[in-house]
């Protein structure tokens, strides 16, 4: 059965997917389906995460066409530097140079859960190593620069596809109290500047409402942010210290902004 | 009037003896005893080990901050236990052996109504040819498990430097002696410290850096890996750790069991049965560890060690022994009480107890060689299942039939912070939680993580993190005002 693939900017191929454990009829058939799937696309091979199965498995064929099935593979040396351009299912018409390795020795389980050697080199040896980076979470422009991230999602966004490589979803909600405070506080220092232009009394008194606003907003907003991010770190058992610590120095942060932004606005706003 | 004997001080014991104190009344007694007469600040070891830390900085001595808050202190090593107590007695004993407070080598035993063991591990230095003789280690290689071998550790350092300084070329080999070691985590923040030194030293340039590892790839930290949000973008521990060597010209060999050291050479096994062999002028290989050998006998004096410990020494607890193959293992097979089943008022903490199973998945070579990491259990949980089972047992001694706490490391986090550089302004760091510690495939289908419980910060403020924790922790072992506020 060919399966649906995932594309970008679908977030799920950033998953590091988890070792097989049960080697059944089940993963036979998910191999199956990879086989057809490949076959479909005219593709030389699939790690199982493309089809949003989160397994260490990667289904390929070599330049004679022979099928190889790796179960939870993983590369133990490694030699000589090469680049190799590539291509990914995930991310449609785009081609890129990445850093590769000449030549791999990796190890992998067959369907029998026995475990295996080889080496590979060349063309099919970077299909490989794109193929397994993909089982450990993410596609190949984590290989490039920022800059060059930005270019490949700039490409995809003109073809259409509109996204970022970005997890978003990893966020803790807490950065949404950062992120509300720091626009509230822009503006605020923004205005500050405005008494170097020729503005109204009138004008100069409703920026200084808006501060007294943002002021307060903030003040709130930073109390709620404290109170959150210490009941997020409660709900699981972590390093409470490192994250305690964490949270209160931004706290702090953002407290000392807000008050000198308000000294500012008292001194150079305040009208009345 | 009950007594809770405490063998080991380290991060479990400590913390279990502390709470212990504060939450029995002075009717009861809380004794520990341990054969250091300092205690260590263990993950800042990294730092002495390469010379941006004095030793005394790391350690402080346990006696006076014992007497102020009324724990009975002996600075001795527990030798055996005998938990159905002897002819004539049916009290509970340990039998400890003085290792200072002037009665060095004298036996004593030492009857207890509840026995904590938190003796964490015994460096096996011995478990690899040519890395040492039993407990001790070798002369070929440095390691920075205790504050005395990273100062040892910086000394050899220093001497590499001014070779290079002199023109040599050096090749550093960092990583583990074994293929069945813990403790990825401090071979990994070290050999990050060491290219921080260098860099610093401005000798950076003679040097070759390479990682040696039983992981079988980079970043399992024997947890199977860490898959975390970092800087916006989603990144594996792998991806991540990857880059990071790269980005430092840092080479690294994977799946390596050393089964030999000789001068300046380690011979090991790869996961795919190849013999290789690597060569250095400074080589820091982490051990493997066991328990560290209490004996234990029954009333009539016949040897029960194997009922109370697993095989490598570690106390058998409420965790499941026989779960079997990788594909049966469940989260619930890890202890939740850390209590022994056959003795009731005998717990475990830390790294003494027995683990049922790996994390990472298991694997040997195709001679048959275990290669795979075996589970970190060090500080932040360490400090947990000291905290719950002074918990529980204190609730016992005041008539509670059960443990009423628990300290599972299935439905905890574990944070990692590895920093390069100690300067406030030069350093930088990364700061990795994961949770839980052991994966939970049913819950969280794929990787069994909680992908919204795990983070990743990296930079200058990862780095103060490392900081505020070295004194935080310090501060908190001291018990000075306030301990009780700083979290685990």
């Amino acid at each position: 059965m060919i399966k649906e693939l995932i594309l970008y900017p679908d977030e799920r191929i950033n998953i590091a997917s988890a070792d097989v454990r049960h080697f059944d009829d089940e993963l036979f058939t998910l191999i199956n389906d990879m086989k057809d799937t490949i076959e479909f696309h005219h593709a030389d091979g699939l790690a199982a995460i493309q089809v949003a199965i989160p397994l260490s498995l990667v289904v390929a064929k070599d330049s004679d066409g022979e099928w190889h099935e790796f179960i939870n593979p993983r590369i133990l040396r490694v030699k000589g530097k090469a680049t190799s351009i590539e291509t990914s299912l995930y991310l449609p018409h785009i081609e890129e140079e990445i850093p590769r390795h000449e030549h791999i020795n990796f190890i992998y389980q067959d369907r029998n859960g026995e475990q295996h050697s080889m080496q590979a080199h060349g063309e099919f040896g970077f299909m490989l190593q794109r193929k397994f980076d993909y089982t450990f979470g993410g596609t190949f422009a984590n290989k490039l620069d920022r800059k060059s991230k930005k270019r490949v999602e700039n490409r995809l966004s003109i073809n259409g596809s509109n996204g970022e490589f970005n997890a978003s979803s990893n966020i803790s909600k807490r950065e949404y109290f950062k992120s509300v405070i720091s626009k509230l506080l822009f503006f605020e220092g923004i205005f500050l500047f405005t008494p170097l232009f020729n503005i109204s009394k009138e004008t100069m008194q409703s920026l200084y409402s808006y501060s007294i606003f943002a002021t307060i907003a903030s003040l709130i907003l930073i109390v709620g942010y404290l109170v959150y991010a210490k009941y997020e770190a409660s709900r699981v058992i972590s390093c409470t210290g490192c994250q305690v610590v964490s949270f209160t120095a931004v706290a702090i942060k953002y407290f000392v902004i807000t008050i000198i932004l308000f000294t500012g606005s008292y001194f150079l706003l305040n009208t009345a | 009037m009950a007594r809770l004997v405490i063998m080991g001080g380290g991060v479990a014991g400590h913390t279990a003896a502390s709470f212990a104190r504060k939450w029995l009344g002075k009717e009861h007694e809380v004794v520990v005893v341990t054969p250091n007469s300092q205690w260590n600040w263990i993950p800042s070891n990294i730092w002495v080990g390469v010379g941006g830390m004095k030793k005394k900085e790391v350690i402080f001595p346990l006696a006076p901050v014992y007497k102020k808050v009324g724990i009975d202190y002996r600075q001795a090593k527990a030798v055996s236990i005998n938990p159905e107590g002897k002819d004539g007695s049916d009290d509970a004993f340990i039998t400890i052996e003085y290792t200072g407070q002037d009665k060095e080598g004298q036996s004593e035993e030492l009857t207890y109504d509840y026995l904590i063991n938190s003796t964490g591990p015994k460096l096996n230095f011995g478990a690899t040819e040519g890395l040492g003789i039993g407990t001790e280690m070798g002369t070929h290689t440095v390691s920075v498990c205790t504050a005395d071998h990273a100062e040892h550790a910086n000394h050899e350092l220093q001497a590499c430097i001014a070779k290079m300084r002199a023109g040599e070329r050096q090749t550093f080999l960092i990583g583990t002696g074994h293929g069945m070691c813990t403790c990825q985590g401090a071979a990994f923040e070290y050999i990050f410290n060491i290219e921080h030194t260098l860099k610093a030293e401005g000798v950076r340039d003679m040097a070759d850096i390479i990682f040696i590892t039983n992981e079988s790839f980079l970043g399992d930290f024997g947890m199977g890996g860490i898959h975390f949000s970092m800087g916006g973008y989603a990144t594996s521990s792998k991806v991540f750790a990857e880059s990071l060597y790269a980005e430092r010209g840092m080479d690294w060999i994977l799946g390596a069991h050393v089964n030999k050291v000789e001068e300046g050479k380690v011979t090991y096994e790869s996961l795919d049965g190849e013999i290789d062999e690597q060569e250095f002028d400074f080589a820091m290989l982490i051990p493997p560890f066991a328990g560290v050998g209490i004996k234990a006998y029954a009333k009539d004096g016949s040897d029960i060690t194997d009922t109370i410990f697993a095989p490598n020494g570690f106390m058998k607890v409420d965790a499941n022994y026989n779960a079997g193959a990788y594909e049966n293992w469940k989260p619930s097979d890890w202890p939740r009480t850390l209590q022994n089943q056959d003795y009731k008022n005998i717990f475990a903490a830390g790294i003494a107890f027995a683990p049922p199973h790996t994390i990472s998945k298991p694997m040997s070579s195709p001679n048959g060689t275990p290669i795979n990491p075996t589970p970190p259990r060090t500080g932040m949980p360490s400090a947990m299942m000291g905290k719950a089972v002074a918990g529980s047992i204190c609730d016992m001694i005041k008539g509670a039939p059960e443990p009423t706490h628990t300290a599972s490391m299935a439905e905890m986090g574990a944070a990692c912070v590895a920093s390069a550089g100690k300067g406030l302004f030069s350093g930088t760091a990364a700061a990795m939680t994961v949770y839980p510690i052991i994966p939970d495939f049913e819950k969280y289908p794929g990787t069994g993580r909680d992908l919204n419980g795990t983070t990743g910060e990296l930079g200058l403020a990862a780095h103060w993190i490392k900081h505020i924790l070295h004194f935080g922790f310090l501060w908190k072992a001291k018990l000075k005002p306030g301990w009780t506020l700083i979290p685990e």
